[in-house]
């Protein structure tokens, strides 16, 4: 199957790449080298892959993980602030982001797949290699555990 | 807010069961995006703020400073091009020059004053053939 490789190198799917690195590793700058490294091997495939999309999502996957395990403690390297003071000064961005990161890194994948990037639970089956009903679960325990940290852990509530 | 509360809650349990539609799913980013926080249910808080955290991440860009790559065929298309526009360059400029004769080996004389130097040559070879002719003539 042809592609053209001009559409899978348009800011916005580098954009998406980025933010699932960003996902994985919670550093930006070592997700751009990701990515970065990621889209250099591709280009310099010589022959075409069977899905593009597929594969890219999956490279930049498996180059994280292999990050994760150079770092080895992933979460242990979280600012370790007062819960309380911590979701007073952060906005929704930032609080998903630090549930995020309290996640597994396969319920990270999932999630960000699914609630970030837009994919639907059968295309993150398709890219992860997993069973729709997996995905489903992976995203029910994920969005749930989130949840408890947003509400227990950093305690969020609109102050009226 | 136009949609009904328990409508947003149900589609907020198949959220977080992970059996919801897309439309469930378009609808609860629709709401929370569009409702004031105050207005928002206790209850839902907490899905507003992953709703709008997950709308906010999804609109993070790369940095600038990332270096797209160039494929290998781009490499190699890069000189190439650059190398056959050089050499259709050369043959359009050698093309218009100005042919004002031939030399003896048959090639074009393009420069003026080669050309002049080159008539002038043959102008003394055929005096020479002249006075040879003329010798010639005496002798016989």
């Amino acid at each position: 199957m042809l592609f053209d490789r001009r559409n899978l190198c348009s800011q916005e799917r580098l954009d998406g790449l980025w933010r699932f690195a960003c996902s994985i590793l919670t550093d930006s700058e070592e997700a751009k080298d990701v990515v970065q490294d990621v889209m250099a091997k591709f280009w310099a495939r010589p022959f075409p892959v069977v899905n593009p999309e597929a594969y890219l999502v999956r490279a930049v996957r498996n180059a994280c993980i292999d990050r994760i395990r150079l770092r080895k403690e992933l979460v242990s390297e979280m600012p370790d602030l007062p819960a309380e003071s911590f979701a007073e000064v952060m906005d929704a961005r930032e609080i998903v982001r630090y549930a995020m990161n309290r996640l597994s890194e396969t319920q990270r994948m999932v999630v960000h797949l699914k609630d970030i990037e837009g994919y639907s639970s059968i295309e993150i089956a398709n890219l992860m290699g997993m069973q729709d009903g997996q995905v489903r679960t992976l995203l029910s325990r994920a969005r749930s555990k989130m949840r408890d940290i947003i509400e227990n852990e950093l305690h969020y509530e609109y102050r009226h | 807010m136009n949609t009904d509360i328990e409508t947003i809650r149900k589609a907020a349990r198949d959220w977080y069961d992970g059996t919801s539609t897309e439309e469930q799913e378009t609808m609860l980013r629709d709401f929370f995006l569009s409702c004031r926080e105050d207005e928002i249910p206790s209850d839902l808080e907490s899905l507003s703020c992953m709703m709008r955290g997950f709308h906010a991440a999804a609109g993070e860009r790369l940095p600038e400073t990332f270096v797209r790559p160039v494929s290998l065929r781009t490499r190699l298309w890069i000189p190439l091009l650059a190398a056959s526009a050089a050499a259709c360059a050369a043959i359009v400029l050698l093309a218009n020059r100005t042919v004002y004769g031939y030399d003896y080996d048959g090639r074009r004389i393009t420069c003026e004053a080669e050309a002049m130097e080159s008539v002038h040559y043959l102008e003394c070879l055929s005096l020479l053939d002249e006075n040879i002719s003329l010798v010639d003539e005496i002798f016989k």
